[in-house]
């Protein structure tokens, strides 16, 4: 503050100037920066899978000098990558052919020769080879020239590629079941009012959703039209894939949004709840078509899967209940500890010898001694005992879900399959089973599948028929028969007795041979399928005691008593007290 | 600048620079406001600086973890695709579609391109991007980045969109990048998510508004406030001026109004008690000068009748002085001088007492100095022949004639005269003792210098030598008739005709005494025709 003389005085003017300048250029300037340096961003979000209980295996490209049977033994070794991808295998095949190849199919092999052959062709034959289709389904044994593996190559820039790589996925049967698991597809019977589930493979990876969605697009096909239908109109597209994050699966599908009413969209919903609900991660589902979210009838966008035994209301009263006649009397209850019934027939001896208890657990129905009249009771009201139809040789009573009596009839011009419901009776014509001998007799809990043992000649055979039934459940035909074998060799030749393990597996019971009888797992698609635990061999049993309701035990039935099949041969078995026929609901 | 500026701008600077020198309250308020200019600049760009580094980094921590999150999405739902598919570019199209949707509805804007392809460049197309926006938005250094790592990464970008009307827009944005890889070619594509800024610059901007705001009310108040303080400050040292003016003025009455009791209340007490010790002295120093000069006055009146008497009776003795014995003739002859002395010494006195009382009064006539010169000259011929001094008149030009009173012009010139022969030696060694008048005129005024060739004056005697009764050298005996009040005497008639009287003198050089009178008798005197310093001393020196 001193001197206040002229050249300070300009000096603080030119400040304040600048302070000026500065202050404006501090409000008016300050903006946002426009470009920078690239900064790489830490934490690189790597999305960590579940530590899988498989090995993971990264395939191996081709490299240089390879001769044609090295690429072709790499192609083959490249489509093991897993998680699955195809991006190495193709690098073995001519570029011409790379964009195009789409393995659809998979073929299973037990076992693969080395390659072989010339320059531009190998050979590999494979042996044990099985083919599933597109979505997954089991189609049966490759034989003959189907089990050979033609492949053309060609020289791309001095190295042998394959020009002709088969239309499907080849991998080891072992690498295959530790990878792909047995799941169904649900779709709904002809009534529209029961999920029927189509069992199909899939690979447990995170491509499970991706591919369950993707099958019930695909529909049941042809062969089963009216036997099974979905609810999903044709042309959906999956749209890229079915992500689950935090147990909630989004699947966003392509097309045209949904036209259905409120009773068609929960059915929907239920085929994609049961068939999601299989996933192990998968607790709930989102849906959108064709970008519009369906909702459940509550209004709820995001839907938790369900299981069949959560939505089967019969469940609870009869799922693992054991039926049974002793004394004449219908006997109800756990194994060893059976006790009357309430109903009619548990007062009074009914002089019936086989019985089947609906699936609603109120009506019990029976064939009676003679084997010539089919007679129902209520179950533990009091009631009248009716008799719904008569025959030369009724045997095998087994109610459906749609409260349709099956039963055989053995006449002398061969077995005829007749069913009953609501007061009507009718008969079935089941190419391969009517006329034949047949031995028993399964109806699954849907009413889709009738399964017979026929006795042959030269060995007996197990025929699976699918009933096609009209919108109101009366059956119409039985279509898609076909021969359930399994592995060649594993079904004896003399069957016994075939009982429901779950509701896509079966257990087989043969006729003893050296005192011994075997039993074996089949898928209802007629696949092999190792149930862990249950035994495979057996003394003295004369029939077989299962349901496909989970829970409830699968027992051989023999003399001194049942032997439980999911614990080793040796356990005690648990008396029977003198009860026959006995049963489990269905 | 200056030739360009009008007259009246740089009038109006001067003023306002003029205000500037004499304004305290300016100079503080306006340093103060320099001042508190810088403090606030300084602290709000700092602030500004702060909000933008911390809107940026929360930023860019949300939109790396949010494009992290859709990458996560995006391979999740990769991971979980069909291997059968195998058309990449719808798979791209699936892919991206999702990511897009959201990004519409949570304002960012994606770009999917094969990584090994210039986003903006790609010559083949290809690359999967939010409707509108132009793909130059990706920086290319970003681009290459993902050309080399897989790491993701993130740079500032503009980002420009066209709307559907055809109109562009630029923002300034986040671009992050993530590298995926298509299952259906196994390529590896680069998903960009560009997020725009434009929301915080918007907050910035508010900030500096609401910061630049806040400063200006902030120095204002700081001017304001600066302002009053000073004003309560400057306001009473302002009066205290004032009134030191007019106590200076002679004015010596005036005070300061004394109100409250604070340090500046105490300033103006302090003041007023130091005016009115002032005012005391002053008035005492007047009071005792006045009784001096009536007490010498008075006495030199007193003095006159007896001498008189005294005087009478010393003319008889004298006259009668043949007839006494020697010793007595010769007491007769000391008392007729002494008589002579003290006659004039106190002529003298009366003369000093009038100019003290303001009694003098001149009589004005035309006077040409060179006359003057003259008859002084001739009216000390005796003297000087006496002590064998050559007095000389050296007109030096121009008209020596001036508005004066002769009376009293002759008695100045006499007095330098007659003390310069009593000083006068030889100019050189040897040579003649001279002593020189010089007279010289213009038309402003009119000068006689005085100059001998005596001992001179010793450095600061020339102030004193108009002193009355001042003596160069106490010890010397008087040898003319000088009273000791010759040199006073004149000072006051010079002053009395508004002129100059100075002395000029060297050891051994001699001295010049130098008369400078106004041509008119009132009008101020700026030079005079004659140079106070002899030139032959200058020669000399």
């Amino acid at each position: 503050m001193s001197g206040p003389g002229g050249v300070p005085l300009h000096r603080r003017t030119a400040l304040a100037a600048v302070l000026g300048g500065l202050g404006l250029a501090a409000s008016g300037c300050l903006s946002m920066p426009e470009s920078g340096p690239v900064v790489e961003a830490d934490g690189g979000s790597t999305s960590e899978a579940d530590p899988g209980t498989v090995a993971a295996i990264d395939a191996r490209g081709p490299e240089d000098g390879q001769s044609p049977s090295e690429v072709v033994q790499g192609f083959l070794d490249a489509m093991q990558a897993f998680p699955s991808e195809l991006a190495t295998a193709k690098l073995f095949l001519d570029p011409d052919v790379r964009s195009t190849w789409n393995p659809e199919r998979t073929i299973v092999y037990a076992e693969a020769s080395p390659p072989a052959g010339g320059t531009y062709h190998q050979r590999v034959v494979l042996t044990g080879a099985e083919e599933l289709d597109a979505r997954g389904a089991w189609q049966g044994r490759l034989t003959g020239t189907d089990a050979v593996l033609d492949l053309d190559l060609r020289e791309v820039d001095g190295q042998y590629r394959i020009v002709d790589p088969p239309d499907a996925l080849v991998v080891p049967e072992e690498w295959f079941s530790q990878r792909y698991e047995q799941v169904s597809l649900y779709f709904l019977d002809s009534t529209g009012t029961d999920l029927v589930p189509e069992p199909v493979y899939v690979s447990t990876d995170e491509k499970l959703a991706t591919a369950l969605v993707s099958g019930l697009l695909a529909g049941p096909g042809k062969a089963l039209t009216g036997v099974v239908q979905s609810m999903f109109p044709e042309g959906l597209r999956v749209d890229l894939s079915v992500p689950v994050s935090d147990g909630v699966a989004a699947v966003s599908l392509v097309g045209d949004p949904l036209a259905l009413g409120d009773e068609d969209v929960q059915r929907l919903l239920s085929q994609l709840s049961w068939t999601l609900g299989q996933g192990s991660s998968i607790q709930a589902f989102t849906l959108t078509v064709g970008g519009v979210a369906v909702r459940s009838v509550g209004g709820a966008e995001q839907i938790p899967v369900s299981s069949p035994q959560a939505d089967d209301p019969g469940y609870e009263r009869t799922g693992s209940t054991l039926f049974g006649l002793r004394d004449g009397l219908v006997v109800a209850g756990s194994p060893g500890d059976l006790g009357a019934v309430d109903g009619p027939w548990g007062a009074t001896p009914a002089d019936v010898r086989e019985i089947a208890v609906s699936l609603d657990g109120l009506t019990v129905a029976g064939v009676s001694s003679g084997g010539t009249a089919l007679r129902s009771a209520p179950l533990q009201q009091a009631g009248v005992t009716r008799t719904l139809l008569t025959g030369t040789d009724l045997h095998d009573p087994h109610w459906d879900r749609l409260g349709r009596l099956w039963v055989v009839d053995s006449t002398t011009a061969g077995a005829v399959v007749r069913w009953h419901r609501s007061g009507v009776t009718g008969t079935l014509e089941v190419p391969g089973v009517s006329g034949q001998d047949v031995g028993g007799l399964l109806v699954s809990r849907d009413g889709t599948r009738l399964l017979a043992v026929v006795h042959g000649s030269r060995r007996d055979r197990l025929v699976l028929a699918r009933v096609r039934s009209s919108a109101g459940g009366r059956p119409r035909a039985a279509v898609a028969v076909s021969d359930l074998q399994g592995d060649p060799g594993d079904l004896p030749s003399r069957l016994r007795d075939v009982a429901w393990t779950s509701e896509t597996s079966l257990t087989v019971l043969g006729r003893p041979v050296a005192g011994s009888s075997s039993l074996v797992s089949l898928g209802v698609d007629g696949s092999p399928v190792s149930v862990s635990g249950v035994t495979t061999a057996i003394s003295g049993s004369r029939s077989l005691l299962g349901s496909s309701v989970d829970g409830a035990g699968v027992y051989a039935v023999t003399r001194t008593g049942l032997a439980d099949l999911s614990v080793p041969a040796r356990s005690p078995r648990t008396s029977l007290d003198g009860a026959t026929a006995l049963t489990y609901a269905g | 600048m200056e030739a360009a500026a009008p007259v009246p701008l740089r009038h109006r600077l001067r003023r306002v620079l003029t205000f500037w020198r004499r304004s305290i309250s300016a100079r503080v308020v306006g340093g103060t406001v320099v001042l508190t200019v810088v403090v606030v600049g300084v602290v709000g760009w700092f602030l500004l600086q702060q909000t933008r580094e911390g809107l940026l980094e929360h930023r860019i921590d949300a939109v790396v973890v949010e494009a992290a999150d859709e990458a996560d999405d995006a391979r999740n739902r990769l991971d979980s695709a069909s291997l059968s598919e195998i058309d990449a570019a719808q798979q791209q199209r699936e892919l991206v579609e999702p990511i897009i949707q959201r990004g519409l509805a949570r304002d960012f804007y994606v770009v999917l391109a094969a990584s090994d392809d210039a986003s903006g460049s790609d010559p083949s197309g290809g690359a999967a991007y939010t409707l509108g926006l132009d793909r130059d938005s990706v920086p290319s250094s970003l681009v290459a980045h993902f050309a080399q790592s897989a790491e993701p990464a993130w740079t500032y970008t503009t980002i420009r969109t066209e709307a559907a009307d055809g109109t562009v827009t630029s923002e300034p944005g986040i671009v992050v990048g993530n590298q995926l890889t298509l299952p259906a070619d196994g390529r590896s594509y680069t998903l960009y998510l560009l997020f725009p800024t434009s929301e915080d610059a918007e907050t910035l901007a508010l900030v500096s508004r609401a910061l630049l705001t806040a400063s200006i009310l902030l120095v204002v108040l700081v001017a304001g406030v600066t302002w009053l303080v000073t004003r309560q400050v400057v306001t009473p040292v302002r009066l205290a001026r004032q009134v030191a003016e007019r106590l200076a003025a002679g004015r010596l009455q005036e005070r300061l109004v004394v109100s409250g009791e604070d340090d500046l209340a105490r300033l103006a007490g302090s003041f007023n008690q130091m005016a009115a010790s002032l005012q005391r002295q002053i008035r005492q120093l007047e009071e005792l000068s006045r009784v001096q000069r009536r007490f010498v006055s008075d006495v030199s009146h007193e003095l006159r009748t007896p001498l008189t008497t005294v005087r009478m009776a010393g003319d008889v003795l004298h006259d009668a002085r043949d007839s006494f014995d020697p010793v007595t003739a010769r007491s007769a002859e000391l008392l007729q001088t002494e008589l002579d002395r003290f006659e004039s010494l106190l002529a003298d006195l009366l003369e000093i007492s009038r100019f003290d009382a303001g009694a003098a009064v001149l009589d004005l006539d035309e006077v040409d100095l060179a006359d003057v010169c003259h008859r002084v000259v001739g009216s000390t011929r005796a003297l000087a022949e006496q002590r064998s001094v050559q007095v000389v008149v050296r007109p030096m030009g121009g008209s020596g004639l001036v508005e004066a009173d002769v009376r009293r012009v002759e008695r100045v010139v006499r007095n330098l005269v007659s003390n310069a022969i009593d000083h006068a030696g030889p100019r050189s060694a040897g040579g003649p003792v001279v002593v020189e008048l010089r007279v010289a005129g213009d038309e402003h005024a009119g000068a006689i210098a005085v100059r001998d060739y005596g001992v001179g004056l010793a450095p600061g005697e020339s102030a004193r030598v108009f002193d009355r009764f001042w003596r160069a050298d106490p010890a010397r005996a008087r040898t003319s008739g000088g009273t000791g009040l010759g040199l006073a005497i004149s000072l006051e008639d010079a002053h009395l005709h508004g002129g100059w009287l100075q002395a000029w003198g060297r050891p051994g050089q001699g001295a010049q005494f130098r008369l400078t009178l106004p041509r008119r008798t009132g009008e101020p005197l700026r030079r005079s025709p004659l140079p106070l310093v002899p030139d032959d001393a200058l020669e000399r020196a």
